[in-house]
């Protein structure tokens, strides 16, 4: 389904306790910064090759498809949907012992990239193929990763 | 590779060892692989090992702990998925004329660490690779451990081919039946489909007895020219055709090609079954081999092996391995040493020796009958052809 892009700005959820993100969150190379620092302002950018125009994964400092490096920070142009999910029922990490069990979502964004993100809907099991709207999960230090809720959830 | 052959095997067996250094590991196997097939210490002048320190043991180490002297030396990544890439770089070495005997080391220690996933495991750090994780960890999502991985797939493939998880028990209870009949296995207790269903969840739809079991192992492989082997004490095993590892956007070493899992944009998986390279070099097919040894992480694997190399359907070998199919007796035993499910996680060194010991007939109550054609394969693509 197609949004308007410019009016996207996503809702924002602090992951719960009190962590910093320090030992959890990616390396980011400055060159792919943008998708990060835009988390931060609420909008979800993916990069978009200027040669190929195809839209890839945030991570990466080149075009999978052509090679190319030159390319734009595009907001999402299509809903999320679940692609596949899993729930953990153990924590490998103590940001988590809380919150075991927990389900991780694997989010694709119309023919383009496919994003990780932690579920909200507590209680709800996931469907594939179900359309999902990203939200932003703020840590305590200001990392914000993309996590994921009902479409029509309140937030 | 018709004029490589391996010639000895040792293993120290697979169990709980964590006071033994990798080094005296190493040392117990690679002296049993030497008594196995009666050559000396100063016949090896080539060595690949696989993984380093500190869960394994860098090829300097190795040399040094040793005393070999070498004039071929090379090593994998710290991960478990290059056991074939080890042989094959060894048969390599020995057909261009690098060395004419390669020690092929898998050493691992793993009870003395936390588990993979937790922020003790050696290699943590891995986790934030440019491109993720190397099971595709991400981990501020939760999405951690390489169950995380194995399971995200499992739950795509069940949906893209409409089946249910019910079926994947068949490959723990298959592999168990398998090690109760090995002595060197680590879990040879009798499993039930109760049992089965009565394990927990870890990472749904995973249970514990979908993972493989972490033990600590040392196995050395001795590979030697064909004519030298022939003169050795062993039967030689030929290893008679090969593939190598895939990659690429559609790969995952955790899914079937194409199944979109590792935060990648293609989703076009093609399994060549029939027409992978390594039967194509050998004019046999799925229907040739004996045993087939697979890489088992995780008991998916089994399946999107068994898939993408044509001995089951795509879609179907969930369907394809029940009443018996893979286990003692069945018409493809698979893993017959217990795999890493039930002998130990040894990242494909157990299979190793027991696809050798099938070939030689010394695999004793778990023997498969007439053995010729072994096939070592993965879900990641590669693959070797034994002969005897
Ligand atoms: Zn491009």
């Amino acid at each position: 389904m197609k949004t308007d892009p410019t009016a996207q700005t996503l809702s924002f959820v602090d992951f719960p306790g009190e962590f910093s993100s320090h030992t959890v969150a990616p390396y980011i190379a400055p060159d792919c910064e943008v998708h990060y620092e835009a988390l931060k302002t609420g909008k979800l950018l993916f990069p978009n090759c200027a040669e190929c125009h195809r839209t890839g994964p945030p991570n990466g400092g080149c075009c999978p498809w052509c090679g190319s490096e030159e390319r734009s920070w595009q907001p999402a142009q299509t809903a999320p949907v679940i692609h596949s999910w899993v729930r953990y029922h153990r924590a490998y990490l103590p940001e988590f012992n809380d919150l075991v069990p927990y389900e991780v979502i694997a989010a694709r964004f119309g023919d383009g990239p496919v994003l990780f993100g932690r579920w909200l809907a507590d209680g709800v099991t996931p469907v594939i193929g179900t359309e999902i709207r990203p939200v932003v999960e703020r840590w305590t230090d200001g990392f914000c990763g993309v996590a994921f809720a009902q479409k029509d959830a309140k937030s | 590779m018709k004029d490589v052959a391996i010639a000895g095997i040792g293993t120290i067996g697979f169990g709980k060892s964590p006071d033994l250094s990798a080094s005296a590991m190493a040392n117990r196997a690679f002296k049993a692989a030497l008594g196995d097939c009666g050559l000396a210490r100063e016949d090896v002048d080539g060595l690949v090992c696989h993984i380093g320190s500190p869960r394994g043991l860098d090829y300097d180490e190795i040399a040094a702990l040793l005393g070999l002297d070498l004039r071929y030396a090379s090593q994998t990544w710290a991960h478990g998925r290059f056991c074939g890439t080890v042989l094959q770089t060894a048969a390599m070495a020995i057909a261009n004329g690098l060395a004419e005997t390669v020690a092929c080391v898998g050493v691992f220690r793993n009870t003395a660490f936390s588990r993979p996933g937790t922020k003790g495991f050696p290699g943590f750090d891995e986790n934030f690779r440019e491109g993720g994780g190397p099971h595709a960890e991400t981990p501020h999502t939760g999405m951690i451990a390489p169950i995380g991985g194995a399971a995200m797939s499992f739950q795509r493939y069940l949906y893209e081919h409409d089946k249910t998880a019910e079926g994947l028990a068949a490959v723990a209870l298959s592999q168990r039946a398998h090690a109760s009949l090995n002595p060197l296995a680590y879990k040879q207790d009798p499993l039930s489909e109760d049992d089965y269903a009565a394990a927990p969840y870890i990472c749904e739809p995973l249970r514990r007895l979908d993972c493989s079991v972490p033990v600590d192992t040392g196995v050395v492989v001795l590979l030697t020219s064909l004519k030298r082997a022939e003169k050795l004490a062993q039967p030689p095993v030929r290893l008679s055709a090969f593939q190598g590892l895939s990659g690429g956007p559609n790969e995952f070493v955790f899914g079937r090609p194409g199944l979109g899992i590792h935060q990648r944009d293609r989703f076009a998986g093609t399994s060549l079954g029939a027409d992978e390279p390594v039967f194509a070099k050998s004019n046999l097919g799925p229907g040739d081999i004996d045993t087939l040894h697979c890489y088992d992480g995780f008991a998916p694997q089994v399946i999107w092996t068994l898939e993408r190399f044509g001995f089951a359907p795509v879609g179907q070998a969930l369907d394809w391995i029940q009443g018996g199919r893979i286990g003692p007796g069945g018409e493809l035993p698979v893993n017959t040493s217990g795999g890493h499910l039930s002998e130990g996680h040894s990242n494909g060194w157990g299979q190793t020796v027991e696809i050798v010991r099938q070939l030689r007939g010394t695999a004793g109550a778990r023997q498969v009958p007439n053995c010729r054609n072994a096939l070592w394969a993965t879900t990641f693509g590669d693959a070797i052809l034994y002969e005897n």
